[in-house]
């Protein structure tokens, strides 16, 4: 992860951006709706696919976007894994128009996930904190 | 050690190759043992190297000087406070209620602002029949309160203000990162809703017999 520079500033809990015009003072490609978030593809810092983004997992109270939700592996979205993966630690491509997860893809295999029948409890404070620390990212909360 | 085991060559007899099979079995399975341990050894180096990078932030490979995110990792014994967590998807099509629990429309998507990782906007589609004809208004996340159930959203403004809001057509979306327009939005709810806006969405429960039936500014205590 190291040679890649974040393009803008970042505030704890943001993604990270690459490419696209960076506006130090507003907002910038960052800005998206979240209807359009769902099906865009998750690569790795090697290119490798790891999925799409299946939803996303917002903070109420805070309006923090708290994690999105990956749907890995499957075929034609049977059988496939869904894992949370805390918003900060996803890197916006947005020339290629996809989301970097820095993580190998038998890394991935192996993180916490769970079936679209057993999504675990989210506002669970244990389990919010195991996945931060999976995934080396800052808490949202603190 | 590994010259001495080339592959006999087809003029050598039965019980070379066999002596040949055998040494390869065994090398094998040292190999085998050995990647193993090496596997086993270097685990332990990550998890030592991780565990170097956890005690100091200024080592660990995420951290940059101005970059606030990725620096600590969290222990796992840190508790987080209980939080009220939404998908997208569900939030999506709710319908958004004056706090006399009028309908004003429905929240017809959310812009999201991914450096920051915070919502932006509410989008709240008001007016029209069936959909039809209907404009789309952004709302600052924070003017919304939702309801107790979870299953609606209060705003502290009747549908005339909302219908007054910057807004725009269905699929004319306007450039969200324009800074003046989002100006334009802040300021109109920052006026409508009034300054005291609590900090973000907060669950009725918290806040619902003092802010229900209140509109405009003088409702809103944090």
């Amino acid at each position: 992860m190291g040679n890649l520079t974040p393009s803008s500033e970042n505030r704890k809990g943001g993604a990270r951006i690459l490419g696209g015009q960076t506006n130090f003072s507003g907002p910038g490609p960052q800005v998206m709706a979240a209807s359009t978030l769902r099906g865009d593809k998750v690569v790795n810092l090697h290119g490798e696919n790891l999925g799409e983004i299946h939803d996303i997992m917002l903070d109420v109270p805070s309006g923090r976007i708290a994690y999105a939700v990956l749907s890995f592996g499957g075929v034609m979205g049977i059988g496939d894994k869904l894992f949370a993966i805390p918003w900060s630690a996803l890197i916006l491509d947005a020339d290629r128009e996809c989301f970097v997860l820095d993580i190998d893809r038998n890394e991935l295999r192996n993180a916490p996930g769970f079936d679209k029948a057993h999504w675990p409890s989210m506002a669970d404070p244990t389990w919010a904190s195991e996945i931060h620390s999976f995934y080396h990212r800052q808490p949202y909360w603190e | 050690m590994l010259r001495g085991l080339n592959r006999p060559s087809s003029s050598q007899d039965y019980r070379s190759a066999r002596l040949w099979h055998n040494a390869c079995y065994f090398l094998f399975n040292t190999q085998c043992t050995m990647g193993a341990d090496m596997t086993k050894s270097c685990r332990a180096a990550t998890l030592t190297l991780l565990a170097i990078t956890t005690l100091n932030p200024a080592i660990a490979q995420n951290s940059s000087p101005k970059n606030g995110a990725a620096v600590d990792i969290p222990q796992a014994t840190q508790a987080a406070p209980i939080r009220d967590m939404y998908l997208g998807s569900k939030i999506i099509g709710a319908t958004v209620r004056d706090p006399q629990e009028n309908k004003i429309g429905e929240i017809a998507d959310l812009v999201l602002d991914s450096r920051r990782g915070e919502v932006a906007y509410v989008v709240i589609a008001s007016g029209g029949v069936m959909g039809m004809g209907s404009r789309y208004h952004p709302i600052p996340w924070k003017a919304l309160q939702a309801s107790e159930d979870g299953k609606y959203y209060v705003l502290h403004a009747d549908r005339e203000t909302v219908g007054k809001a910057p807004g725009f057509e269905r699929g004319k979306w306007p450039d969200m990162a324009d800074q003046k327009w989002s100006a334009d939005v802040e300021g109109y709810w920052n006026k409508m809703v009034g300054q005291g806006l609590p900090g973000g969405i907060v669950t009725s429960s918290g806040a619902s017999s003092t802010s229900k039936g209140k509109s405009g500014s003088d409702g809103e205590s944090k």
